[in-house]
């Protein structure tokens, strides 16, 4: 693999991950009765 | 000669946690102490007061949850007659005290919140996902605090006292202050005159069953009641008893069912019944 | 379908029935409330045995009877689970490892009974009220659980001495479902045993003076009932796993050959693993534990976490980082086993710093108690920069850090004998590099989050974290597993291990024993001074709560005795299989004969 596919591998898997992790701590939050904002604090 | 190495390298291990559980601060947490039953002639308005204050601190269980650490709020810390006042002016607020003032409401609402702290729950101190709607506070009748009317009458003496306010609590009688107990006796008698102790004998007392169909009365006057605690909940429950007017069920009329519960049950009668309305199941 | 199946099935059917039993039988007999009420004893009704204090006969062979139930439900969930891997890998050295953990357990089932007979007994004696009402409450489900116990005797031993008899091809999976009967009928007893625990804590199907008011099962299925299910089965597995660590590593220590020293030491890998898959979860169940009795009473709550028995969770604390620290440096010695495990090593030091900070603020407490000049010195009643440390969004930073650096070891350790093969294996690697990054910043972020938003949030975002935790583990598995299909395996050297590696299995065992201890004096000081919480007072001269250094040297002494009998549990089973060789004189007689 070229050396700079790796890099563009790796920050698509970030941003992939931070999505997925976003969308779950967001998730769960309401999941709970505690209404948060698209920041994630509470609205 | 790999057994003793290994058996002593254990017990080296078995002996630090030991060591450890013994240097830290050692506390002996001991059952409430029985009190020492005052005689009623000795008992004044400040005596009261100063008991308020133990029972406060003590049997109440009260500073374990109202102090500085924000789990409910802080009773000693704050101004209380402002609190008070916030409080019942709240919009929110829809108990027994709403709309009134001077040391009488203030009495109610303080009476409203030991023993039935879901009524009204401050902003931000309700249960997780309740919205501010259920507390997480015991009624301080039942166990496991279980205070009898004397020890509540002290605490809001205290309480009343500490707001600055003329306290409005009579002081106890000398039958009222021996009794420790607190929590009624679980024999299931009822007595003529005396209040309900269980669900049946309350809803017979209170006649609900002569409108309702309960206990096999089939009568039809007012709305079924099974499945009641699923559909409306504890608090529905409680508001359709005490404002009954506050919302009908279809097709059914406005003031026929009795509006003054609220000054006719005992607290623990009221709350046997709901209790056993909340276990009637649908259909 | 042929008949084997049919039976295959017809157990299998049998297992899901023996499941349901005592939910079926509690429900048959649903009968109205039996109006009894709780009694309410006063202090003259305790019995009294000469000086004995009846409060630690009873915790003493309590406790011994929850290590020892807890040591025989464990070890067949996973002696069971190496029978399979044995039928799908086709490694006979599956098939013997999980044999010798069953062979390595049997004597433990009486000892088990017997302290379970020495609980009742004790229980009778100087609780007679208490146990008059729970059966009373629980009737017919006593006798159920009675029954089991004959089950669980009678398919054990057909467990164990079959497993010669039916070891190969369609007879192996008649001998996996009798050990799947096995694990069903030792669960329910776990369950029915957990019911009235919970009961106890938080009573439900009850009416305030404890009549029943519903069936046997609403009392059952009472608020912490579940989350004790879980707590228990989980740490039972790691539990097992730990005390077949420990005698793997002592054979390991004692061992005389090569091959004596290869299959010990996969053994003792073996036991660890189990050990941490088991454990990994555990915060999670024993966080849904206290979560169920904030929810059901926040005053328990509060005993337990800010009030007098707060202490007891920094002990909690240094028993788990214990076992962490063990559980990771075995793993860190096991890199030595492969000769590219080493190029891992290098790693090992900064996931000993996360462990060993976690650990640390793991441990850091957050109210103290001080005199005033303490006060004085201190500037406060709370240290201004450790102080933070010890409210729970630190506490759940440094756990979940913990539990995912402990499982990142555990993957460097299988990644060091596998190379991967596929074209894809650097993507995969940076995936899962940006995996453990994000999810650490997500942790480490929802923690900090809790220190600047309301008490509701702050304990809210403890779920994102677990989330994260077990995201982090279960992708990464996942990930792994398909990069590392056909790759290229390097010869694994089991018996490669330094001596001190093996003593690590030793702190396993006496830390989870210790600590289970610990938290059966918390779960039953919850109760205050209750016998049944809210229902049944305790008025009997001992029911305070007894300082952690009393009740600290307690658990040590049952801790002891337990320790004394699983040596001698072990040293059973090998006894079975010596024998004494026969004198000259006899030999010389047979020869002629």
């Amino acid at each position: 693999m070229l050396a700079g596919g790796r890099w563009l591998a790796v920050i698509a898997a970030l941003a992939v991950w931070a999505a997925y992790f976003y969308s779950v701590d967001a998730a769960l939050m309401k999941a709970q009765g505690l209404p948060v904002g698209w920041d994630l604090m509470p609205k | 000669m790999t057994f003793l190495k290994v058996m002593t390298f254990s017990l080296a291990v078995l002996f630090t946690y030991t060591l450890f559980a013994n240097v830290l601060p050692q506390v002996q947490s001991n059952p409430p102490a029985e009190e020492e039953p005052l005689a009623a002639g000795d008992l004044d308005m400040d005596g009261l007061i100063a008991w308020g204050e133990r029972i406060f601190r003590g049997k109440g269980t009260c500073t374990l949850c109202h102090n500085n650490l924000g789990r409910a709020p802080d009773l000693l810390a704050v101004n209380l007659a402002k609190e008070f006042s916030e409080r019942m002016a709240d919009p929110r607020y829809q108990g027994a005290a709403k709309g009134a003032t001077g040391a009488k409401a203030v009495e109610a609402y303080i009476r409203e919140s030991m023993f039935e702290p879901s009524a009204y729950v401050v902003a931000g101190f309700g249960k997780k996902g309740s919205n501010d709607t259920v507390s997480p506070m015991p009624a301080v009748d039942k166990p496991p605090i279980s205070l009898s009317e004397a020890q509540a009458h002290a605490l809001i003496a205290f309480l009343e006292d500490r707001a600055g306010l003329d306290v409005t609590v009579p002081l106890p009688t000398g039958e009222a202050v021996a009794d420790n107990a607190g929590t009624a006796d679980s024999g299931g008698d009822e007595e003529e005159d005396g209040p309900a102790t269980t669900a049946k004998a309350a809803i017979e007392k209170f006649t609900c069953n002569a409108c309702h169909d309960l206990f096999g009365s089939e009568a039809g006057a007012g709305p079924k009641l099974a499945g009641v605690g699923a559909r409306l909940g504890r608090d529905g429950i409680a508001k359709a008893i005490l404002q009954p007017n506050a919302e009908i069920a279809k097709g059914f009329e406005a003031d026929i069912m009795p509006k003054d519960f609220a000054d006719q049950m005992r607290i623990r009668e009221f709350d046997l019944i709901v209790d056993y309305l909340m276990t009637l199941k649908a259909g | 379908m042929s008949a084997r199946r049919l039976i295959a099935l017809g157990a299998l059917a049998g297992a899901a029935a023996l499941l349901f039993a005592p939910d079926l039988a509690a429900a048959a007999g649903d009968a109205v409330g039996h109006g009894a009420p709780a009694p309410q004893p006063t202090a003259a009704d305790y019995p009294r045995i000469g000086s004995l204090s009846g409060r630690t006969v009873v915790w003493v062979f309590a406790q011994m009877h929850l290590f020892l139930a807890a040591f025989v439900l464990a070890v067949p969930i996973f002696v069971i689970c190496i029978e399979l891997a044995g039928v799908l890998t086709r490694d006979p050295r599956y098939d013997q490892m999980a044999h010798e953990f069953m062979k390595i357990s049997m004597a433990a089932y009486s000892f088990t009974a017997l302290s379970g007979g020495g609980l009742m007994l004790g229980l009778i004696l100087f609780y007679p009220m208490v146990m008059g009402y729970m059966t009373r409450v629980f009737q017919g489900q006593t006798m159920i659980y009675a029954l089991l116990f004959l089950m669980e005797s009678a398919l054990l031993y057909i467990y164990y001495y079959s497993w010669n008899a039916l070891r190969y091809g369609n007879r192996k999976w008649y001998h996996m479902s009798i050990g799947l009967i096995l694990n069903t009928v030792g669960l329910t007893l776990m369950f029915i045993a957990n019911a009235w625990a919970t009961f106890m804590m938080s009573p439900a199907g009850v009416d305030p003076a404890g009549a029943l008011t519903g069936s046997v099962w609403a009392a059952t299925r009472n608020p912490l009932w579940n989350p004790l299910n879980l707590h228990r089965f989980l740490a039972n597995i790691a539990y097992g796993g730990a005390i077949v660590g420990a005698y793997a590593a002592y054979r390991f220590l004692s061992a005389t050959t090569a091959e004596e020293r290869a299959h010990y030491d996969w053994m003792g890998y073996t036991s660890n693993i189990i050990a941490v898959a088991g454990f990994l979860p555990l915060p999670f169940a024993g966080y849904w534990l206290m979560a169920e009795i904030y929810a059901y009473s926040q005053q328990m709550g509060i005993t337990a976490m800010g009030g007098v028995l707060a202490w007891l969770f920094i002990i909690q604390a240094v028993l788990i980082g214990t076992i962490l620290l063990a559980a990771n440096y075995y793993l860190w010695c096991g890199l030595g086993r492969t000769d590219e495990g080493m190029r891992f090593g290098r790693w090992v030091k900064y996931i000993a710093v996360v462990i060993l900070g976690g650990f640390l603020v793991w441990v850091t407490p957050h109210s103290l108690i001080l005199t005033p000049a303490e006060v004085q010195q201190l500037g406060g009643t709370h240290h201004k920069i450790l102080g933070p440390l010890g409210i729970m969004p630190a506490k759940n930073i440094a756990v979940n850090l913990m539990l995912v650096f402990t499982f990142l070891s555990f993957q460097l350790f299988y990644r060091s004998s596998r190379t991967p093969s596929v074209s894809w294996a650097p993507i995969g690697n940076a995936v899962i590099v940006a995996l453990y990054g994000v999810g650490c910043l997500n942790i480490v972020g929802a923690g900090i989050y809790g220190y600047v938003t309301p008490t509701v949030y702050k304990v809210g975002a403890s779920v994102p974290q677990v989330a994260t935790t077990l995201s982090i583990i279960v992708f990464s598995a996942i990930i792994d597993g398909f990069m590392l299909r056909g790759a290229k395996t390097s010869k694994v050297h089991w018996g490669r291990m330094g001596q001190r590696s093996q003593y690590a299995l030793f702190v396993l065992p006496v830390a989870f024993t210790w600590l289970m201890a610990l938290m059966g004096y918390i779960r039953s000081s919850l109760r205050t001074h209750w016998h049944i919480y809210t229902i049944m007072k305790d008025a009997s001269p001992e029911s305070f709560i007894p300082t952690i250094g009393e009740a600290g040297n307690i658990i040590t002494m049952i801790t002891l005795l337990f320790m004394a009998l699983i040596v001698f549990i072990f040293w059973l089973s090998r006894l079975g299989s010596t024998s004494q060789p026969a004198p000259a004189a006899t030999r010389s007689v047979e020869a002629e004969a």
